[in-house]
């Protein structure tokens, strides 16, 4: 079952326990200068009306249909799980050549300096394939942050999804 | 039943036959290459060289045998096509032997250019594109004989030469033709600050050198020779002066070509079922509308994905192309967004400085021309895909989530305006 | 990887990866939270944390730092043994000792000081976390000391007091049955996380949100219908404002009134020095929005308020600003009834859970008299309506030795930033005491004073029994043993009173003991509760609380009505000033002379919430520092532009008290002039600048809200 993840930025505070969470999730050692695969965003941008709007917003891999990240990889790294639908990655291989972040309008893959690797998001695939939500969704107290199949999200005829981004820049498979 | 021709198996020919598999289950799909190698990625070999991968890795689909069985292949390796007849789709063999296709794709690739300059061949002066040149590279450095190092051609290979010869302490000096380095990407002011970071690690640069011959003395070590009279001597010499496409054997073909085999958003060439992909063909610059050489391996996977597709009786277009160079070495990075040679005296320049980045960037009008960024691997994906919205609307505001990411990655307001204002939409 | 290996490394539980999942609750927080977590256990070790979905707490959602809940139990620097000084006070130099010869020097050094001066110059204190806080009060008694005080000195109390001499209890909101929330200082998404979704569903409901609050919110942009922005330290006044519109509207409920107040003439005298323009002026809002906000509370229906526990009360006139804000409750006709605020009174540890529990007597039974509490001269409303001493006192009557000397500190999880002025407090601590002794799980600022320090461990690693909301009672048990050699704090209350052959069953009985006395009588056995990994609903329990008990039985007041004026504060000696009405005053009305004004423009607001940091608990919590590395002060944008600062500089924040070092961020969400500060950081403990007799009269608060401060920015060492 392919898997969606939705955010609604009229739930979120960038509170950040999705950072902690994927923290929590991924044995992030912060101390090392590792970063986890989310972001969140506590903006003042300042309009050309002289106003400012306040952005809350947490970010991560938007799992694209049909991601750009998996061609631009040279070795191969990336690669979509048949069964959830998420981007994910080996990064044996990984040389850290950064061609991935390049291929990504999101920002989504990260350089890991500790080992010269990227890293990203794979959307807790194996906890999804357990029946478990992605540690950061789990972490979300005001149900900003969701993840629901393919055909949830189609019944819910919600356009607040990761995916209407996705659908705007055309990286849905046509 | 139909029958195929993939001719050149890299990147773009891989991605082909696997989209024309996905879509014919039943085709034959014939491949033919002048090497016995199963696809491999140039990129990576001076990552090879380096020792960051195995040599395993250098082909990221495996090995030969399991790609022709899972996409049920008829392979030809070391099966040189010498010709093609563009009207009847018939490939000519090196045997003499011709043999006609209902759909052909070329993606031959592309080679170092090596041009007929004395000492070109002497031991010790070695180009960086194949496999086999990154087995004699690795193995060179390996011996420990090589004591210093010249590298002559700031290119996105040259740099990565350093890179490999500088990680194993050894000197190096890196000279170019042009006036500056980087020289079809970089503004002057940016190649100034990448030169002055790379001279900080140690690496010799002189510019303005173009080379004349190269000599070796008894034991073997060389000199390169300028035209300018300077002399610069090493045990190692690569020439990374560029590459050239491979499609010599397509002269009587009838497919058009500029410098490369010239094909429309579809891949398809001028010549009806025969297509190009990957970095023999020149494809649409979404920027400037022309047909452009654009060699990189997401393009290559793409095109390739996108002819075969077509081939295959799909209809997929490639839109993404536009001229893009990131040089990432030493834990260094500058990314080149667009054409830097379109640019003019008259366009508006936005500049950039702090401790983390430098920006260079050119507008026309409601038009982005150029980026040149230095330290922002970070955000070269968010930002290449603002200056690909721009083009498709010129009017396209950065959307809050870009917004938001480029102020946390610590990019200035002024620049996130450059790239068309903010929008809350 | 095999797919076993890949299980295991997503940590997934199962008996085929080892991983079990075992409950406890986080502790990070005020125990008037405390969320129920799922620890994934791997080898003894927890290797992730989950907010409980079965929990009828919590539900399963934790917050931001209940999320790092690992990462704060398994902090590097937990101490790990008992510990006896060999540096100097505050150095840090520590030797390891054993358990028992940590209790025989704690007993003798006590022993010496009672018998030396008197049992009261021991004085017991708790900081974080509060769990044991029945057994630590009544041990103090226990050994002789009225003398026992924790952080509620700074922390809620105040607002707690302001409740019962107003209106004899507290009141919650009742979400349910309201249509107008007004959020005052709310900020449910970064401190309350779980009260959010209360809010949204007043709203789908067709109910109206107002929030006030000193800056832009999360809150303020998701929730609210009416966002006023005020002038901080201002509340009072907009409070007595919005009375007067409400009553020259005749939007009083004056049935209610009528009925059930007292002192309503005198109060409507004192509003009636609050007219539109004046609040407007003092506050910074229109009138016309005090107007709307007026209207929008008094004539929409039901409407409830949030009262927050610190928020108003940490200024100097806070006090009076929650009652002026409470007065408005009764002035409605919404105090204790539906839709309104309902008083809900706690069962145990801050928490209402529909049962009495005999909590207040366990700790006070025992209470020796025999001489005042620390602070009793000096805030006499605080020492008759609470039964703890006044710790913002403590610093003085130690400096000065008056009305007695305090020779011994008895501290678990002592935090010396939370007073003003801390350095002072330190440097006393160390010429004055013949003897302190700290628990804590880190090795903190105040610790490193400490003759001996005791290690202690966390919520996860100890069983505790706790009250919960629905009427609910659980007794956790340990998911992992303590880490290295530390206890529970009320383990070592316990074996402390054993050493010292207190004269108490309970205490030296132990922890069963003493909560078997204090749940006795509620329905279910500790034997019962252990056995359940879940909150068990306590059979006696009423949920939910019902409104109209004041109304029926009359408040728990000296005229049994709700007061406008304040009797209990009346009978204070009027040589301290203090108003039964609650009147208004300047927030800096003790650092209002011109020279002070022009060398300390800025009003400093410290603590003002996060959603990565409580107090200093959480500031060296690897993975929430990583969220705000850097002491961090916010400062208006068009300040910042006018003095020249931008995002990132580095800036000496000061007041006459002190001065310290912080990170500029740049904001529009707060006022010109209003500078925030996170506190609780030891390299830029902004507390500092306190100063330590800027407090509230009535309460003994200091005013950590509002505070002179000047702002320069620190010149580049190249």
């Amino acid at each position: 079952m392919k898997h969606v993840f939705v955010f609604d930025p009229d739930r979120c505070c960038a509170c950040s326990a999705c950072m902690i969470g994927c923290m929590d999730q991924n044995d992030i050692d912060v101390d090392a200068g590792e970063a986890c695969y989310r972001k969140t965003f506590d903006n003042e941008i300042e309009l050309a009306d002289g106003g400012v709007y306040c952005a809350y917003l947490s970010a991560a891999c938007m799992h694209c249909t049909d991601a750009p990240c998996i061609d631009a990889c040279p070795v191969g790294c990336l690669s979509k799980d048949p069964e959830t639908g998420f981007t994910v990655y080996d990064n044996t291989n990984c040389i850290g050549c950064k061609s991935c972040a390049m291929a990504c309008p999101f920002g989504a893959p990260r350089y890991r300096k500790s080992d010269g690797k990227m890293v990203k998001c794979d959307g807790c695939n194996e906890r999804v394939k357990n029946g478990l939500q992605p540690a950061c969704v789990r972490a979300c107290s005001f149900g900003a942050l969701t993840c629901v199949t393919e055909e949830e999200y189609q019944a819910s005829g919600s356009n607040k999804a990761c995916s209407a981004l996705i659908d705007q820049l055309h990286l849905r498979k046509k | 039943m139909k029958k195929y021709a993939i001719v050149g198996f890299g990147g773009a020919g891989y991605h082909a036959a696997k989209a024309i598999r996905e879509r014919d289950p039943a085709g034959e799909i014939h491949v033919y290459s002048d090497t016995g190698f199963a696809p491999y990625n140039p990129m990576l070999t001076t990552y090879y060289v380096k020792g960051s991968l195995p040599y395993e890795a250098l082909f990221p689909f495996g090995d030969l045998e399991h790609i022709a069985a899972d996409l049920r292949l008829e392979l030809h390796p070391n099966c040189p096509v010498t010709g093609l007849a563009g009207d009847s789709r018939t490939l000519r063999l090196s045997d003499g032997s011709e043999v006609p296709f209902d759909e052909v794709l070329i993606s031959t690739g592309a080679s170092a250019v090596m041009p007929p300059i004395p000492g070109l061949d002497l031991p010790g002066v070695i180009k960086m594109r194949t496999v086999d040149d990154a087995v004699g590279l690795k193995n060179l450095l390996d011996s420990g004989k090589v004591k210093d190092a010249l590298v002559i051609g700031a290119s996105w290979v040259g740099i990565k030469v350093v890179e490999d010869v500088v990680e194993r302490n050894i000197p190096c000096t890196l000279v170019d033709g042009a006036p500056w380095i980087f020289y079809v990407a970089a503004f002057p002011s940016t190649a100034q600050r990448a030169q002055k970071d790379l001279e900080a690690r140690g690496v010799t640069v002189s510019c303005n050198q173009m080379l004349d011959h190269i000599e070796a003395d008894e034991n073997g070590r060389l000199t390169a020779i300028m035209q300018s009279g300077s002399r610069f001597s090493a045990d190692l010499v690569a020439v990374c002066i560029g590459v050239r496409t491979n499609t010599g054997f397509l002269k009587d073909s009838g497919l058009a070509q500029g410098r490369g085999i010239t094909v429309d958003r579809r891949m398809a060439t001028n010549c009806p079922h025969i297509y190009a992909a990957g970095d023999c063909c020149e494809a649409v610059d979404i920027q400037s509308g022309q047909h452009r050489n654009i060699g990189i391996w997401y393009n290559a996977c793409k095109q390739g994905a996108v002819a075969g597709t077509n081939m295959a009786g799909g209809a997929a277009e490639f839109d993404a192309n536009i001229l893009c160079n990131l040089a990432h070495y030493l834990d260094y990075d500058f990314i080149c967004l667009g054409d830097v040679s379109a640019c003019t005296d008259s366009d508006q320049v936005y500049e950039y400085e702090d401790e983390r980045y430098y920006i260079r960037a050119v507008r026309r009008g409601d038009a982005i021309v150029c980026i040149n960024m230095i330290g922002s691997a970070g955000s070269n994906g968010l930002v290449r895909n603002l200056f690909i919205k721009s083009i498709e609307n010129p009017h396209a505001k950065p959307d809050l989530s870009a917004v938001c990411q480029l102020q946390k990655n610590g990019f200035p307001d002024s620049f996130i305006h450059f790239l068309g204002g903010i929008s809350i939409d | 990887m095999t797919e076993l290996e890949k299980k295991i490394k997503a940590k997934i539980p199962g008996p085929d990866t080892g991983i079990e999942v075992r409950r406890s609750l986080c502790a990070i927080c005020s125990p008037g939270h405390h969320c129920g977590v799922d620890c994934y256990v791997k080898d003894g070790e927890i290797i992730r944390v989950e907010g409980t979905r079965e929990h009828p707490y919590n539900r399963g959602k934790l917050c931001t730092k209940g999320s790092s809940l690992r990462n704060y139990v398994y902090r590097k620097d937990r101490i790990q043994t008992p510990l006896r000084r060999v540096g100097e006070r505050g150095e840090g130099k520590f030797e390891p000792i054993t358990w028992d010869e940590a209790y025989a020097i704690i007993a003798e050094k006590l022993n010496a000081v009672k018998e030396q001066y008197s049992p009261h110059s021991v004085a017991f204190f708790s900081g974080y976390c509060k769990w044991y806080r029945p057994v630590f009060h009544r041990f103090a008694h226990v050994f002789g000391s009225v003398n026992f005080g924790t952080d509620d000195s700074t922390c809620s109390a105040s607002k707690v007091i302001a409740d019962k001499v107003t209106a004899g209890c507290g009141a919650g909101p009742d979400m349910g049955h309201a249509n107008t929330f007004l959020g005052w200082n709310y900020e449910g998404y970064y401190s309350a996380h779980l009260s959010v979704e209360g809010v949204r569903k007043l709203k789908e409901r067709g109910g109206k949100v107002i929030i006030i609050d000193i800056r832009q919110t999360p809150a303020a942009k998701n929730l609210a219908d009416l966002f006023l922005q005020i002038n901080p330290g201002t509340d009072g006044a907009l409070a007595l404002g919005m009375a007067k519109v409400i009553i020259d509207n005749g939007w009083a409920d004056m049935d209610y009134v009528n009925q059930y107040t007292y002192g309503f003439e005198e109060y409507k005298a004192l509003v009636d020095q609050y007219p539109l323009d004046k609040v407007s002026a003092i506050t910074g809002l229109t009138p016309e929005e005090i107007y709307e906000a007026a209207k929008l509370y008094a004539t929409n229906g039901p409407a409830c308020t949030n009262y927050s526990a610190s928020a108003l009360v940490h200024h100097i006139n806070g006090f009076n600003a929650h009652r002026a804000i409470v007065c408005l409750s009764a002035l409605t006709g919404n105090f204790d009834r539906a839709g309104g605020n309902v008083p809900n009174p706690p069962t145990y540890l801050h928490k209402p859970a529909g049962f009495k529990s005999r909590e207040n007597e366990f700790r006070s039974d025992r209470y020796p008299g025999g001489q005042k509490r620390i602070g009793a001269d000096r805030f006499p409303l605080w020492d008759a309506q609470f039964d703890e001493f006044q710790a913002m006192d403590l610093l003085r009557q130690m400096e000065e030795e008056d009305p007695y000397p305090i020779k011994a500190i008895f501290a678990l999880g002592m935090n010396a930033k939370m007073f003003p002025q801390t350095q002072r407090l330190l440097d006393v601590m160390k010429e004055k005491l013949d003897f302190f002794v700290d628990t804590d799980l880190f090795m903190t600022m105040t610790a490193k004073y400490a003759d001996i320090v005791l290690p202690a461990c966390s919520s996860v690693e100890r069983g505790e029994v706790k009250a919960y909301q629905g009427g609910y009672l659980t007794y956790t048990q340990p998911v992992i043993p303590p880490l290295y050699q530390s206890k529970s704090d009320v383990d070592i209350l316990c074996e402390l009173a054993r050493v010292m052959d207190l004269d108490d069953e309970y205490l030296k009985g132990g922890y069963d003991a003493c909560m078997e006395w204090i749940f006795d009588g509620c329905g279910v056995t500790l034997d019962e509760l252990k056995k359940s990994e879940l909150p068990v609903k306590v059979p006696v329990a009423k949920w939910p609380a019902q409104p109209g008990n004041c109304l029926k039985n009359g408040f728990k007041t000296s005229t049994g009505k709700f007061e406008f004026y304040s009797t209990a504060i009346a009978k204070i000696d009027p040589m301290y000033g203090l108003d039964p009405l609650p009147s208004y005053y300047d927030s800096l009305s003790d650092q209002n002379d011109p020279e002070t004004a022009e060398q300390y423009p800025f009003y400093l607001c410290t603590g003002a919430r996060l959603p990565h940091a409580i107090h200093s608990r959480t500031h060296e919590t690897p993975w929430l520092r990583s969220l705000c590395p850097k002491p961090t002060c916010e400062v208006n944008t068009d300040d910042a532009r006018r003095l020249g600062l931008s995002a990132g500089d580095v800036v000496e924040l000061s007041s006459p008290y002190g001065a310290i070092q912080a990170t500029v961020k740049t904001t529009h969400k707060t006022k010109p002039g209003v500078i925030l500060m996170l506190h609780g950081y030891t390299e830029a403990n902004v507390n500092e600048l306190i100063g330590r007799n800027h407090l509230d009269p009535y309460s003994g608060y200091p005013g950590f809200k509002g505070m002179r401060c000047q702002i320069r920015k620190c010149q580049e060492v190249k």
